[in-house]
Order: C-alpha cells, then sequence, then structure tokens
C-alpha cells in the first residue's frame, strides 16, 4: 500500500475514531482519543490488511497548551508506518497503557510518566529508572519546570 | 664447608635485596586511608556482596596432579646431583622410575584432567 | 608509613641537607612523571578522542602512559565525557579507589563547565570540579589528540614543581 491508499484504508475502516492530521512528506499522521485508544490499537494490530505489530515509538510532547503522547507503529511484513497521537490536557494527564498489545510500551511508557509525569494506568511498573536514584525534583521535560541548577537558553540565541 | 657459606651469604644478601626494596617503598610512598578507599572496586559501584569467592572443586585436580610429580622431582634431585659418580644402571633404573610416573601422567591426560576449564 | 614526611624536617639541620632533598624530590618527580598510567574513563565522544590518542598515530605510550583497568594501578584519571548527574557518584567513588598520589585531567567541555549541555539540560553536571579536584582542564569538543597530548605534558610539568610535601596530602 501507498501511503495515500493506507490514509484512504484507515478513514474508511475506523469510522472516525482516528482522525487524519496534515503529515507533509512524513507518513501519516492521526489524532486519537483517549478512550478510543486500546480499540484502535487493538484493531490497528489484528487488521488482516495492517497487521501493525512493531511498536516504534511512544514518547510526550509537551506544548505549552497541552500534553500530547505520540505512538509511531510499524508494519513488519506489510512495509507500513503509521503515526498516531492523543492530545491530553495539562492537569491529571492520563492515558491507558498499550502494553498488552505492544509489550514494547512498558519501558517508553515508564519513561514518559517518569519524564513528564503523564499517569499511565494498569501499567505493572511505574517507577523511576533514568533518572538518578535520589531524583525528588519532579518532571523534568515539562515546559514549566525548574531547579535551582537548570539554566535556560536565553532568549534570542 | 666454604661452600656451604657461600650459599648462606648467597640466601641472606638476596633476602636483603628484596626486603630493601619492600623498605625502601614503604618509606617513599604516602599512605592516606581511609573508609571510601578501601571499599572493594566493583567498577565504581557499591559493593554487593563479599568479593571472597569459594575455588571451584576441579582446581582439587590440578593440586593432587602437582604433588604426586613433584614428589617425583624430589627424587630426581639426589639422582642428580650423584649422576656423575652412578654408572648405567643408575640411568637405566631412573629411566624406568619416569616411564612408570609418565603412565600415570598420559592416564591423566586422556581422562581430561588437565583441561583447565 | 610516609617516613618521607619526616625527611625533609631531618635534612635541613644537616650542612647540605638541602641538596639530598631536592635530588631525592628530582628523582622521585622524573620517575612519576614519566610514568602516568591513567584509568580508562570514557564516557562520551572525547573518549574516542582519547583512543585515538592511545593509539598509533598520537602515542601516549611514548610519554609513559599506559591504560589501566582499575583505580587501584592508576594514578591518573583523564576523564572524558559528559558526565550526569547519575555518574557523578561513581566518578566520585573511582577518584577516592586511587592511591595517592593521584591526578585528574578534565577534558573536554562537558567536563569543564558541562559544555553544549550547559543550557537546557536537567541531568548532565555542569563540570566535574565539584566532584574530584582537577589538575588540568583541556578545552575542545572534543580537544584534538594534540590537545590532549599537551595537557599530559603540562601535567608531568606540574608534577616536576611539586614539592615532597604536597604528594603526602593528596
Amino acid at each position: 500500500m501507498t501511503k495515500e491508499e493506507l490514509a484512504a484504508y484507515i478513514t474508511e475502516n475506523f469510522d472516525g475514531k482516528l482522525k487524519p492530521l496534515d503529515s507533509g512528506r512524513y507518513d501519516p499522521l492521526f489524532e486519537v482519543e483517549a478512550d478510543d485508544l486500546l480499540d484502535v490499537a487493538r484493531a490497528l494490530k489484528e487488521d488482516e490488511n495492517l497487521r501493525f505489530d512493531y511498536l516504534c515509538n511512544l514518547c510526550g510532547v509537551d506544548t505549552k497548551e497541552h500534553f500530547e503522547v505520540v505512538y509511531n507503529v510499524a508494519s513488519v511484513s506489510k512495509n507500513l508506518r503509521l503515526d498516531f497521537k492523543l492530545i491530553l490536557p495539562h492537569d491529571n494527564a492520563e492515558v491507558e497503557s498499550v502494553q498488552e498489545i505492544w509489550p514494547a510500551a512498558n519501558w517508553y511508557e515508564r519513561e514518559m510518566w517518569e519524564l513528564y509525569g503523564i499517569n499511565v494506568l494498569n501499567h505493572d511498573n511505574l517507577t523511576r529508572f533514568l533518572l538518578p536514584d535520589d531524583w525528588d525534583q519532579g518532571h523534568p521535560l515539562r515546559k514549566d519546570w525548574d531547579a535551582p541548577d537548570f539554566v535556560r537558553l536565553p532568549e534570542g540565541e | 664447608m666454604s661452600e656451604y657459606l657461600a650459599v648462606l651469604i648467597f640466601i641472606f644478601v638476596g633476602t636483603g635485596i628484596v626486603l630493601f626494596t619492600f623498605f625502601l617503598a614503604r618509606l617513599i610512598r604516602p599512605h592516606n586511608p581511609y573508609p571510601k578507599k578501601d571499599i572493594n572496586y566493583e567498577c565504581a559501584e557499591l559493593p554487593i556482596g563479599s568479593s571472597w569467592i569459594q575455588f571451584n572443586n576441579r582446581f582439587y585436580i590440578f593440586a593432587l596432579i602437582f604433588v604426586i610429580f613433584d614428589v617425583e622431582v624430589v627424587f630426581l634431585f639426589p639422582w642428580a646431583v650423584a649422576f656423575g659418580r652412578l654408572g648405567l644402571f643408575a640411568l637405566i633404573e631412573m629411566a624406568i622410575f619416569i616411564l612408570i610416573l609418565f603412565f600415570g601422567l598420559f592416564y591423566a591426560w586422556r581422562k581430561g584432567a588437565l583441561k583447565w576449564v | 608509613m610516609g617516613l618521607i614526611k619526616k625527611v625533609p624536617l631531618f635534612t635541613e639541620k644537616i650542612p647540605g641537607g638541602g641538596l639530598v632533598l631536592t635530588t631525592l624530590e628530582t628523582v622521585l618527580h622524573q620517575a612519576q612523571a614519566k610514568s602516568l598510567w591513567y584509568l580508562l574513563f570514557g564516557t562520551a565522544c572525547c573518549a574516542i578522542e582519547l583512543m585515538c590518542t592511545g593509539a598509533s598515530r598520537f602515542d601516549f605510550d611514548r610519554l609513559g602512559m599506559i591504560f589501566r583497568a582499575t583505580p587501584r594501578q592508576a594514578d591518573l584519571i583523564i576523564v572524558a565525557g559528559t558526565i550526569t548527574k547519575k555518574m557523578a557518584p561513581r566518578l566520585r567513588r573511582l577518584y577516592d579507589q586511587m592511591a595517592e598520589p593521584r591526578y585528574v585531567i578534565a577534558m573536554g567541555g562537558c567536563t569543564i563547565s558541562g559544555g553544549p549541555f550547559y543550557y537546557d539540560s536537567y541531568a548532565v553536571e555542569k563540570g566535574i570540579d565539584h566532584i574530584v579536584p582537577v589538575d588540568i582542564y583541556i578545552p575542545g569538543c572534543p580537544p584534538r589528540p594534540e590537545s590532549l597530548l599537551e595537557g599530559c605534558i603540562h601535567l608531568q610539568e606540574k608534577i616536576k614543581k611539586q614539592k615532597l610535601s604536597d604528594w603526602q596530602e593528596k
């Protein structure tokens, strides 16, 4: 399938759960609601023509208005790639864990929780592992995070 | 008697030189132990468990073979020293002795006792 | 034992004693400076330059410097690479496990002040001089092997200028 065929297939088969976004020259990008996440993920993995069985990346994004959780999935057998994301508000950001569908999500979600503070439900081991053992200064990759020895690049450089 | 005196002096001078170098090193080097320096080296992590491990049993075989052949060498020494005064008979007798012990070594070799791992 | 600490007191009393001391110092410093064994400690890109300097084109061995894998046998630690907050206690522990006299070379921008990670980084330790006492700073990102060799030669000069009593406290 080419990218356009893939985008068309997704739009007609996922009855509105995946909303297409402009992806420019990159892989097709869709937006999904937080409630539909598990259904969509399972369907993407089990669909006969898609078989997205490889989670390439799962990361958080902090734009100043909201959090995003971005998923990059690929199909090894069909040679397809797809990106989709969730938009979450800043307070009480929560997302379901997709580790039953893609086991690789386990550590990605742990990293996302550790650095952004986005809570992951049904995760079996949400503990700190990248930051130092005695870290008590919050979630560093948030845009409003600060620490005594954290120096921001001055504006205009 | 004077030959043995030479040996005694040799032993003292040899030991003395070694002890002198140890003493000199001890004199010169700084001595500054503190607890953080004395912990076991575990690639910069705090050590888990003791660093004393138990020797594996397979090394016992080597110790055993060593003892046997060491005793053989002990028997060889007086024969070697007095070799000039003994005749052909002693040579053949010692050759038979070594041959018998060589069969033992060959057995150990074929049984795989000499493999280190 | 460090009885050598008492030697200056002894030799200064006898006439010509100072000469003994300086000769002794010269010998010891020559021996030390010409055989600095460094601990292999490379975390990031500067480690590649360190390896390159140790290899055949820019040789460390001609300065007498051989790498050792354990701090017990090393008297120099060349900190090559970015040190993060998670790595900092390990670096301090390695420095503590080295035997005196011991020296530290801070190689590259990251060890001097955080380097390119001074801005906008939550995890990088901004300079190692608040973790271990540094003798020589070598700027560069990464420093060329010639810079690193020059830094080591400066360290040799520094060692030759030390007094006998300095060793004992280090």
